[in-house]
């Protein structure tokens, strides 16, 4: 069934799970520079000339690629299969994944070539390759597309399902992928208005202040981008996994909801330092920062209620024996409860970025890659691992490689990032050990560091290993001789409650109106400000690299 | 009857709940105290 919508979704995945092969695979040399072990000048035949071209390769094939096409054909997929109804402008959704391609090639040749050693956040005035800013925006446009053939699905199932409540997986991805396209309205601005004329020599200069805006705006956001279809996995999906039903639907609703409201007007905590940014917005944005962590701490409670419920399900007693019964011989169940089990410590560290004085100490140091190893490095992309090891052998009709390497996979991840984040968290907040920097020859590294590093180093290569593992599934699965006897279905957790949720949890109106709203309050005084402040006078550095 | 009560109150997610709420205060906590003891503000 859905035959077409199958192939796409394989091929985002493909494209995505490539990308994440070359970026993963820099992550575990990084680490290994930081300890003294700088295997790069070993590697100038395969075209890599620094650590910085590594990290910026590591972080933008990770973060950027692999997210963004991972996201966009797991939810299209999971939009079809949730409506049971196939998408009706197909080509849109293919010139979508074409437009992600091209993007993706135009961006990758200069970042290959060591003309865009920028990293993922681009901050000018380091200037890359225009073609790396023109690809990117290429992945970005391509998203919107795939977005709206999403849309298009949606709006013709409500028009031959009049008065119907839509289904939540449904409801969640499309308010995920709204989310997206209002929040990259402030990368499309800083990319279409500053950088690129910019890069492209069709001005002289660039204003620093305004473009780190423009990005936070969209910055914050795209966290939200790759949490979400994770979310869509933890509320729709894996109650059923764990042979339960989801606690309540209705808040699952909301949470989706509240995340399209409160996701955007944050950016500003990502610029606490910024000298140019007054500091009462800063504030502003501290306060909705905070007021995140209310659909989080509901998603806490809701998804463990959810898993409770599959664990007494399946015979467990007492206040926590039911953790004991859930199915922690399932692969894709264990991968992504792991998941959650890391992001729980990724929220607290986020907590601790979003507090003005605490962020002034950890802002530039390895607490911050700490963070968001255990974020989209754990939460997300250890979930979507855990989503691929159903999701992949329903795509390609063959049973999945081996059980056995999946849960040491799963493991395996969950260790290595424990060791690595643990490390890096200790090394910035108590030594203020630089992020970003290689620290293998930098003269005041200090020895007291040496153990915290050892520790980080000894976690990458673990994640290396458990990154091979699952490669080695993913390629086991797609190339074997066997076929699926009976089809895999995609999972979907039933609600406890049958009766449906409140009408205002399935209205958009409201909700798109209050998100707009909120956006110009917190935002618009801010970029006034600025743009009637513009300087458009720094030049661009390209030769520092 | 109680049996479904019992279903629909997860005592175990609101410890666990409780726990994580405490090792926020306890995580968030520390950090502030080694930010102190690091002199930053001093």
């Amino acid at each position: 069934m859905y035959a077409g919508t199958k192939k796409l979704t394989g091929w985002y995945l493909g494209v995505g799970m490539v990308a994440l092969f070359i970026g993963g695979a820099l992550g575990p040399l990084q680490k290994l520079e930081h300890v003294g072990i700088n295997v790069y000048p070993a590697l100038t035949n395969v075209g890599l000339n620094s650590y910085y071209q590594g990290l910026t390769i590591h972080g933008v094939l990770n973060v950027l690629v692999w997210t963004t096409f991972f996201i966009v054909g797991f939810l299209t997929f999971a939009n079809v299969h949730s409506l049971k109804r196939d998408l009706t402008h197909p080509k849109l959704n293919w010139a979508s994944l074409i437009i992600m391609i091209v993007g993706l090639v135009m961006a990758a040749v200069p970042v290959l070539l060591n003309l865009a050693t920028v990293l993922f956040t681009f901050y000018p005035p380091l200037m890359a390759s225009p073609y790396y800013y023109i690809g990117l925006t290429l992945v970005v446009i391509g998203s919107w597309v795939g977005g709206w053939g999403m849309f298009l699905t949606y709006r013709a199932w409500r028009k031959e399902n009049p008065g119907v409540q839509t289904p939540l997986i449904a409801l969640a991805s499309n308010i995920t992928m709204a989310m997206w396209q209002i929040a990259t309205v402030g990368i499309a601005a800083e990319m279409l208005w500053l950088i690129i004329p910019w890069s492209l020599g069709l001005v002289d200069g660039i204003d620093p202040q305004l473009a780190r805006t423009f990005f936070w705006f969209t910055g914050h956001p795209i966290v939200y981008f790759w949490l979400l279809p994770a979310y869509v996995a933890w509320y729709g999906m894996v109650p059923q996994q764990a042979g339960g039903k989801l606690f309540s639907e209705p808040m699952a609703r909301l949470v989706f909801w509240l995340f399209l409201l409160l996701s955007i007007p944050v950016g500003l905590h990502h610029q606490y330092l910024d000298p140019s940014v007054p500091q009462g917005w800063k504030v502003v944005h501290a306060v909705l920062t905070y007021s995140l962590f209310i659909p989080s701490l509901l998603t806490a409670f809701n998804v463990i209620a959810s898993l409770e419920l599959g664990g007494r399900a399946r015979g467990g007693t007492g206040l926590l024996g039911w953790i004991r019964t859930l199915p922690w011989d399932n692969p894709s169940f264990t991968a992504q409860n792991l998941a959650m089990i890391l992001f729980a410590f990724g929220g607290i560290g986020g907590l601790t970025n979003a507090s003005y004085n605490l962020n002034l100490v950890i802002h530039n140091t390895m607490w911050v890659p700490g963070h968001f190893h255990l974020t989209v490095g754990s939460g997300v992309t250890l979930t979507f691992f855990g989503i691929a090891y159903w999701l992949v052998p329903k795509l390609a009709n063959k049973p999945l490689f081996s059980n056995k390497v999946a849960l040491w996979q799963s493991w395996t991840w969950f260790v290595g990032m424990l060791l690595m984040s643990n490390g890096l968290h200790i090394l910035g907040l108590n030594f203020g050990s630089p992020r970003r920097t290689m620290l293998g020859v930098a003269p005041y590294a200090s020895a007291d560091w040496q153990p915290l590093l050892i520790e980080a180093a000894l976690g990458g290569i673990i994640l290396g290993v458990s990154g091979l593992l699952f490669y080695t599934n993913m390629l086991g699965t797609v190339f074997s001789k066997k076929t699926l006897t009976e089809e895999i279905e995609m999972p979907v957790a039933e609600p406890l409650e049958a009766h449906p949720a409140p009408a205002w949890l399935d209205s958009w109106r409201p909700w798109v109106v209050a998100t707009l709203v909120l956006i110009v309050v917190s935002y618009g005084p801010i970029l006034v400000y600025l743009i009637s402040n513009l300087n458009l006078t720094s030049p661009g550095f390209n030769k520092l690299w | 009857m109680d049996k479904d009560k019992k279903y629909k109150a997860p005592q175990g997610t609101v410890a666990l709940v409780i726990l994580y709420i405490l090792l926020i205060i306890a995580l968030w906590g520390s950090a502030y105290l080694t930010m102190l003891a690091r002199g930053v503000t001093g």
